[in-house]
């Protein structure tokens, strides 16, 4: 179960954040909202990327006294994702393999599941903006994970990628995986049973 | 558009190479006392106007800053954050070429302060081929910049893409190595740029105070100066990490081994200066551990400096100025090695305290 309380985010005199408490336990969970309503800053402090006040708690493993711990139950894929251009996406995911200790063999059967396996080894300079983000959602699948978050998963991928990412969300959530999705486009209902939809309203999460 | 020229290039300009400037400003104006220093001046503009070789190392010097400017303006224009400043393409030749004058007059100003004082001193002295030769060369630099920067915003789209030879040999880059590929793949020239400067500078004052004698302080010193130019790529791969490695923050990595990964950066960036401290110290043990500690710690200030400002250029500068002068004073008074540890400790400190409070990248917001 994720937990979040007390959270205040500023940038600057700007806040985006601020609401007393937020539980989800596992399971699909997506939230909705238009630009700038604070989703991805939302993801970016759950995912222990940027300061904030309050507590994230993840099955009982809190953020700020165990990042580490707490870092090796979670993945985060950015809505648009930034690597080094000079590195092959064989390179990237061996980093991923190495922290999150997981096999080889997983990472092949992903990039294979997303038709990726042939470009691994071309650097990611070369990509186009689909095959960056099927590389991002690869990374976000490698390892045993507890909750994925995956910002914006399907812009720039194709159809066939959404449909093998619906599969792969539905398997990982019927092993007890949780999962928190955003999205700008309707999530379809009928692939992908979500558990609950919210929303942010006035830097408070609303659940729809 | 003279005006956003000025504030975006000429500004940036100087504001990335501050350690080279303030380094150039101590040798020709700190070095001696106050009361000497126009008699400093005059000797060093008398020696360089006497003999062909003062002269030729002159040019060479205007050359390389030409080199340098001209590639910071190129770096800028291929940027697409500087894509407004094509809109100059659409004015015609002659205006650009005067905007484009107005731009470099600027930027060159260090070099266009001594032009008068050289062609004074050359009348007085009756050097006359000194004239010519100093009106060509820097007419002929000024105008080749011009030339290279109107071409480029007007003509770059008729450029043909660059085919570079490919090497097959496949290497394989583990995570802790991936700045220092950044620079040599994407950045070579700063980091060449950097890289000869440092020894230039290294060796500049080795020399200025080779009447001393062998002291530790004066390799420290040299090694300071060399650190100094450090500043711009320092900053550089700090953006690199914020912007390419952010992925990495949310990954279980602790903060032990990420300060280990930057141990790692620095000790292979420094691999030149610790070449030339090696053999400036004749191999004296005490001296080559001091400077891996002054070098290693110096890199790290500048590190704990950018975290602290978050990648604010302009207050990174006065930070820069402060550390220059604090830095000179421990060396100057023994108080090196004192110094070198404080600061490493306090850094790395900072560093592993702050890492996970500081959002680099939400201050750009």
């Amino acid at each position: 179960m994720l937990i979040l309380t007390n959270i205040n985010k500023k940038y600057g005199s700007h806040e985006v954040l601020n609401f007393s408490e937020w539980k989800i336990d596992n399971g699909i969970h997506w939230l909705k909202g238009g630009n700038g309503t604070g989703k991805s800053t939302l993801f970016r402090i759950i995912s222990g990327q940027i300061p904030f006040k309050g507590n994230v708690d993840l099955n009982g493993i809190n953020l700020r006294k165990e990042p580490v711990k707490f870092r090796s139950k979670i993945s985060f894929a950015e809505a648009e994702p930034q690597y080094p251009l000079f590195v092959t996406g064989e390179e990237l995911i061996d980093f991923y393999l190495e922290n999150r200790k997981a096999e080889k063999k997983e990472a092949k059967e992903l990039a294979r599941y997303f038709g990726m396996d042939d470009f691994l080894g071309n650097k990611i300079g070369s990509y186009s903006s689909g095959m960056l983000k099927k590389l991002s959602l690869i990374c976000a699948f490698i390892g045993n994970i507890d909750l994925y978050i995956l910002d914006e998963p399907l812009i720039t991928i194709d159809v066939a990628s959404a449909d093998t990412l619906y599969q792969l969300i539905k398997e990982k959530a019927a092993q007890g995986k949780g999962f928190l999705l955003s999205s700008h486009q309707e999530v379809n209902k009928d692939r992908l049973e979500l558990n609950t939809v919210s929303r942010i309203v006035d830097k408070q999460i609303v659940q729809s | 558009m003279l005006r956003l020229l000025i504030t975006s290039l000429a500004r940036e300009f100087y504001q990335q190479h501050a350690g080279f400037f303030l380094i150039g400003i101590y040798i020709l104006f700190g070095a001696v006392e106050p009361s000497q220093l126009i008699g400093y001046q005059k000797a060093l503009l008398l020696a360089s106007i006497s003999s062909p070789y003062g002269m030729v190392i002159v040019f060479v010097s205007w050359f390389l800053y030409a080199i340098k400017v001209h590639f910071f303006v190129k770096q800028r224009l291929a940027s697409a954050k500087y894509n407004f400043i094509k809109e100059i393409g659409g004015l015609q030749k002659n205006i650009q070429f005067k905007l484009w004058l107005k731009l470099y007059s600027v930027i060159l100003l260090p070099i266009i302060i001594y032009v008068p004082l050289l062609i004074g001193l050359s009348v007085n002295y009756k050097f006359f081929i000194n004239i010519i030769s100093i009106l060509i060369i820097f007419s002929a630099l000024t105008f080749s910049l011009i030339w290279f920067a109107y071409q480029f915003v007007t003509f770059s789209f008729l450029g043909q893409e660059r085919r570079r030879p490919e090497f097959r040999i496949k290497i394989k880059k583990p995570f802790a190595t991936w700045p220092i590929f950044y620079l040599i793949k994407e950045q070579p020239l700063m980091l060449l740029m950097c890289k000869v400067l440092s020894l230039v500078f290294f060796k500049s004052i080795l020399w200025m105070f080779a009447d001393i004698g062998n002291d530790i302080r004066i390799l420290l010193l040299a090694l300071l100066a060399s650190v100094l130019c450090h500043a711009v790529l320092i900053f550089t791969l700090l953006k690199f990490e914020t912007e390419y490695l952010n992925f990495s923050k949310c990954l279980p990595i602790s903060m032990n081994r990420r300060l280990w990964y930057w141990v790692l950066v620095f000790g292979i960036i420094l691999i030149p200066e610790w070449i030339f401290v090696i053999t400036a110290s004749c191999y004296d043990l005490y001296s080559i551990a001091n400077s891996l500690l002054f070098g290693l710690s110096g890199l790290f200030f500048l590190l704990t400096v950018l975290y602290i400002v978050k990648l604010n250029m302009e207050n990174y500068l006065k930070w820069l100025m402060f550390f220059f002068f604090i830095t000179m004073w421990s060396v100057v008074a023994h108080y090196y090695l004192f110094f070198s540890l404080i600061l490493l400790a306090s850094c790395q400190t900072y560093y592993l305290v702050m890492f996970n409070k500081t959002d680099l990248r939400g201050e750009n917001i």
